[in-house]
């Protein structure tokens, strides 16, 4: 006759053989790092922070072009990224050396790229500087083929107009 | 053209530019034998890298793999992203920034901008062309009663501090960090689709070319790296802030110590988002 804690015998083995199993299994198919931080992946924390940089700051932009810096400075655009009007810093240099020209917008492309943020739009608020395009050139009594550039210097627009104000109010005082 | 150079000259004072050249000549005068003693042992080296002032900054700049925040000193910061619906001029920035710097595909949004407008009868209109991206250039003509309230609201990742993406994950590819951002593991995600619908804010979606999860991280590759998210750098109005809120200095902290009445989107659901916005009306919350 069989011992009466036989069954439990054979119950404990096969509970030992899933447990080994299971140790085995998860050392084979869990990814290293799992369980580092977490019940994750814990490299995934640090691929994603190593992830390369597309866009700098305006640092990298005052490294080499320290005049334009200079004159952005002094103006009401001197919080504005330079990236966003030219390009993300790597399009244009890796590393150390010059890869591709940085986008200059002139004709067209710049009047459209001033208006995303100037044109008197539904929503923007009251105190922001805000013109109705065509409308502004007629009102400003200028070539309707002129760029925003002529008048104002993008990168520092209401310096410029300090002295076209100056030299509008000798031509006045010149025709009387 | 005279005009311009004197414009142009007024506000840039050539003489006070450094020249590191001139700087670096009159030490050597000054003392050769000790500069060359320097260096020889090596205490001096650094400073001959001035030279080529471009070059090393901008290397630590872009690359910037020697100023990594550690993991470590990153769990003491308390992050917090603001935005204030009252400076927004929905022109687009924040979207194109975001679309270079993590890749997105056309058609997706990491990070949109809304426009909602409000009609005297209390109705509401929100539009969203192209996520705001281009800006909102095409006028609204089928609004025809007269316009009380319009503003921009822009979108993005809440991280939520109790996210429910993370809870639904069942293979634990998207979690909590240890400095407490929701991230996505893109070689462990099996794209089932389930945290896209979890998602109470829908910043979630399935992207197109890795074919995994992927949602807006606050660009965590940069703030471990002492950057601002790339859409807080790009904003002109500044209606986008980021910083530490275990930092009495930062903007986001003085914010928060200020009378500004700071909301979250959906509080009810109890995800406990650490994105406040300021100025959102009752028909954006």
């Amino acid at each position: 006759m069989n011992s009466p804690f036989s069954f439990t015998k054979r119950l404990i083995l096969i509970f030992i053989v899933i447990i080994v199993l299971v140790i085995i299994g998860r050392e084979y198919f869990l990814p290293d790092s799992w369980g580092m931080y977490g019940n994750y992946r814990g490299n995934a924390v640090h691929e994603e922070a190593n992830r390369s940089l597309v866009y700098g700051t305006n640092n990298s932009c005052e490294s080499c072009h320290e005049e334009v810096y200079d004159m952005k400075r002094v103006g009401v655009h001197h919080r504005l990224s330079c990236e966003i009007c030219h390009a993300p810093v790597t399009e244009h240099v890796d590393g150390n050396k010059k890869i591709a020209d940085m986008p200059v917008k002139i004709g067209d492309a710049q009047s459209k790229l001033c208006l995303t943020c100037h044109q008197k739009v539904l929503g923007r608020f009251e105190k922001f500087p805000m013109i109705e395009y065509p409308k502004h050139l007629e009102d400003q009594d200028v070539k309707l083929t002129h760029d925003c550039n002529v008048c104002h210097t993008v990168h520092a627009p209401l310096e410029s107009m300090k002295y076209i104000k100056k030299l509008r109010t000798l031509k006045e005082k010149v025709q009387e | 053209m005279s005009l311009l150079r004197s414009f142009v000259s007024n506000i840039i004072d050539f003489e006070s530019t450094p020249k590191f050249e001139a700087i670096e000549q009159k030490m050597v005068d000054r003392d050769r034998r000790g500069f060359i003693e320097k260096v020889v042992s090596g205490s001096i080296g650094g400073s001959l890298f001035l030279m080529i002032p471009m070059q090393s900054s901008l290397f630590a700049e872009v690359l910037g793999d020697n100023e990594m925040i550690t993991l470590e000193e990153n769990k003491n910061k308390n992050y917090a992203f603001i935005v204030d619906v009252t400076g927004c001029i929905g022109c687009g920035s924040c979207c194109v920034a975001d679309r270079k710097e993590n890749n997105v595909p056309d058609g997706q949004y990491r990070t949109w901008v809304e426009r909602y407008v409000i009609d005297i009868y209390d109705t509401v209109y929100v539009d969203s062309p192209d996520g705001g991206e281009n800006g909102y250039s095409v006028p609204r003509d089928d609004i025809k009663e007269e316009v009380k309230d319009a503003f921009f609201v822009p979108k993005l990742c809440n991280m939520c501090e109790e996210p429910s993406c993370v809870q639904v994950c069942p293979v634990s590819a998207t979690f909590t960090s240890p400095d407490n951002f929701v991230l996505i593991d893109k070689n462990h995600c099996v794209a089932c689709g389930y945290c896209v619908q979890a998602c109470p804010y829908g910043v979630r979606f399935i992207n197109e070319q890795t074919k995994t999860a992927d949602k807006c991280t606050w660009c965590y590759h940069r703030v471990r790296k002492g950057k601002l998210p790339a859409c807080v750098n790009a904003c002109p109005t500044g209606a986008r802030k980021f910083g530490d809120l275990n930092d009495p200095q930062s903007e986001v902290s003085q914010i928060m110590d200020s009378k500004e009445i700071l909301t979250v989107l959906k509080k009810e659901l109890g995800n406990e988002p650490t994105l406040y916005y300021i100025g959102a009306s009752q028909e954006v919350v």
